[in-house]
């Protein structure tokens, strides 16, 4: 562990978003449509629909875990791109640029090999939405490890979805989820390293959640059988 | 009112709304609506309004007043709005007009968030131009395919909203220029409709139709209406019969603007008559709808339209396996193979009832799925948190930027990085 980081400590401050979905004028009824609007969309649209179903029930993860394979599944039968924009890499990519870079290559690969593509009804056309967040303190906030496991063990899994999608990739420039960066600066770079290594698309945010609890509490048990104590640090004045 | 939620609606929603309403104490909400009783803009609003007092929010609701003729004509707007061939004249227009300017010397839209709901009262905007900001259009009808000419007649005004607040995606027209949100429509869990009911009443009501609990149960609760597709469902359940000892309960009404109805359910009667396990039950009381949508096994709604389809939600809050048509709002209810099925054909519906009959245990996983999934998205309580959030934006009056609630520091909202709070997102 790194002694001097242990000298400024911040507390963590559990925040939450809530959203009502924004319809845009964007719409698909086919792969073409689909590359033209994703390569015009904004960020938080991208978001939104890499996303959404994170947040709109934390316990399932979808057959078809973004919008986009969804809705190429369901609407036009592509299912070699479905599952090709079901595998998105979004754990190496935290840019979105990148992301949208990487469906646009896809779509545009089926297309370019593939002639005579499907429509779908206007009735089932994509229609592309973004979030307007409003982000809310759940007035927690930890100075300590075991502060930290035992307001994350009181938490909604929203919370986590915050700090582990929301906060990255639309709030901020450092991309680096929430939790990576606190435990770094806290001198906890082994379990940062993991934090940012795990991939959270494979789980529902609710196994997230108990996921990150899991791992945090066995570095919290191994820094205590080390013997590093962060029990006593001084609150960080801004 | 939170106190009466709890341990039924999920804690994360409650505390939202606890966040956002005290961030809101002191500043007001004000409804308007074409009518305080019957139908689903008054039910909601009647359920609505406590919640908003009880946190803070001192609101009103504001009823336009109108001869008959004056509603004959939003009736007709109403359902142009929905597709309906029908042509209003410039006559009635004018009449239609003239009824909003009379209601604007009596309904002011004074309270910092002011909901219009419906098509009835909108042209109210057109009288507090200084009161727009703070307006917002509440659509709570399918309008994916209105009709051109009526459209063309009331945009221009509802482009005057701050916002426009929609179902599904699919009703938020594109030629709108204002923002455009959603908020789902919900069940109130609390009602005679939704309350848990003990196993022997859910008996007794059952049995007093004549349905027998020992043999499965599916069901479709809605309007004799076409678009539901009745016919659909009796043709699906003739195919599940060859295989499975079953009964099929159609129970619903019709809506008194619908000439079809009667016509529909003797239809449905006609094909039934003479098939001892088909049970058409005509307008049951909310607690029978209650009592039978908790005996079956498997609920349907296999409609070729829908507005959102209610009646989805009421089976998946009740744990059951739903199938669904895909159209309108069922596809935003169910997700595919976890919560329920969704369907395009009788034969699609057959297979699916079949496999549901057959898998008993696959439709109790479903189930409890579908009302977890309802916990979460369908109850008044989420709908409580939307619409207090939909106040947040307006009253903010900032599309590109998040709110921020109660007290978030302008710097410091994440660890170590000072630019969150302050620039909040770099493209929205």
């Amino acid at each position: 562990m790194d002694a001097k980081h242990r000298d400024v400590p911040v507390p963590f401050r559990f925040l939450k978003a809530v959203y009502l979905a924004e319809v845009t004028n964007q719409r698909a009824t086919s792969l073409s449509q689909l590359l033209m609007e994703v390569t015009t969309t904004s960020q938080w649209s991208l978001f939104f629909h890499l996303h959404q179903h994170f947040f709109r029930d934390p316990h399932i993860i979808p057959e078809y875990p973004n919008d986009f394979s969804s809705w190429v599944h369901t609407y036009l039968a592509e299912d070699a791109v479905a599952e090709k924009l079901a595998n998105l890499n979004l754990v190496r990519s935290m840019d979105l640029e990148l992301v949208r870079r990487e469906i646009c290559t896809i779509l545009a690969q089926h297309l370019q090999a593939f002639s005579g593509e499907r429509h779908t009804s206007p009735e089932n056309a994509f229609i592309f939405c973004k979030p307007r967040l409003a982000v809310l303190d759940t007035g927690r906030i930890a100075r300590t490890l075991d502060e930290f496991i035992g307001i994350l063990k009181d938490m909604d899994s929203d919370t986590v979805g915050y700090h582990l999608f929301i906060a990255p990739r639309l709030l901020s420039e450092t991309m680096v989820n929430d939790f990576s960066l606190w435990f770094r600066q806290r001198g906890h770079h082994r379990l940062a390293d993991r934090l940012d290594s795990f991939d959270p698309y494979l789980k529902s945010l609710r196994e997230n959640h108990d996921f990150l609890l899991a791992l945090i509490e066995s570095e919290c048990a191994s820094s205590h059988a080390e013997g590093y104590d962060d029990r006593k640090v001084p609150e960080y004045r801004s | 009112m939170i106190e009466k939620y709890r341990n039924i609606a999920p804690d994360k929603i409650l505390s939202e709304i606890s966040a956002l309403a005290a961030a809101l104490k002191g500043h007001t909400l004000q409804h308007v609506s074409s009518t305080r009783s019957g139908g689903g803009v008054a039910e909601i609003l009647n359920r609505m309004i406590p919640w908003t007092v009880s946190l803070g929010i001192p609101t009103t609701w504001d009823v336009i007043d109108g001869r008959q003729d004056f509603f004959e004509v939003t009736k007709s707007i109403h359902n142009a709005l929905q597709g309906s061939d029908v042509e209003i004249s410039c006559c009635n227009k004018e009449m239609y007009l003239a009824h909003l300017a009379h209601n604007s010397g009596r309904i002011e839209p004074a309270a910092d968030v002011v909901v219009v709901h419906d098509p009835q009262p909108v042209f109210l905007i057109e009288y507090f131009p200084h009161r727009r900001k703070s307006m917002v259009w509440r659509c709570h009808i399918d309008l994916s395919r209105p009709m051109p000419a009526i459209w063309r007649f009331l945009r221009p005004a509802i482009n005057k909203y701050a916002m426009a607040v929609f179902h599904i995606p699919h009703f938020a027209q594109k030629d709108l220029t204002i923002p455009k949100v959603l908020i789902s429509p919900s069940i109130d869990p609390l009602s005679e409709k939704n309350r848990e009911l003990a196993q022997e009443e859910i008996t007794r009501i059952v049995e007093s139709f004549g349905i027998d609990r020992g043999r499965p149960i599916i069901i479709q609760v809605s309007r004799f209406d076409r678009f539901k597709d009745p016919m659909g469902v009796v043709a699906a359940f003739r195919q599940v019969r060859r295989h499975f000892d079953c009964q099929l309960v159609l129970a619903g009404g019709s809506a008194t603007d619908d000439p079809e109805g009667p016509m529909v359910q003797a239809e449905v009667e006609e094909t039934a008559a003479g098939d001892p396990d088909i049970f058409v039950l005509f307008q049951p009381t909310d607690l029978e709808v209650n009592a039978l949508q908790r005996a079956a096994d498997i609920i349907v709604q296999k409609s070729t339209r829908e507005g959102f389809g209610l009646t989805v939600t009421e089976g998946m809050w009740k744990g059951k396996p739903v199938i669904g048509g895909a159209v309108g709002g069922i596809p935003a209810q169910i997700i595919h193979g976890e919560t329920g099925y969704l369907v395009n054909s009788p034969e699609g519906a057959a297979y699916r009832i079949r496999y549901l009959l057959s898998h008993p245990h696959v439709g109790s996983v479903m189930g409890a799925r579908g009302r977890e999934h309802v916990r979460y998205n369908f109850l008044i309580t989420r709908h409580v948190r939307d619409y207090l959030l939909l106040m947040h934006h307006v009253m903010q009056n900032e599309s590109e930027r998040p709110v921020f609630v109660g007290g978030i520091p302008e710097k410091g909202g994440r660890p170590g990085d000072g630019k969150v709070a302050a620039q909040a997102g770099r493209e929205p």
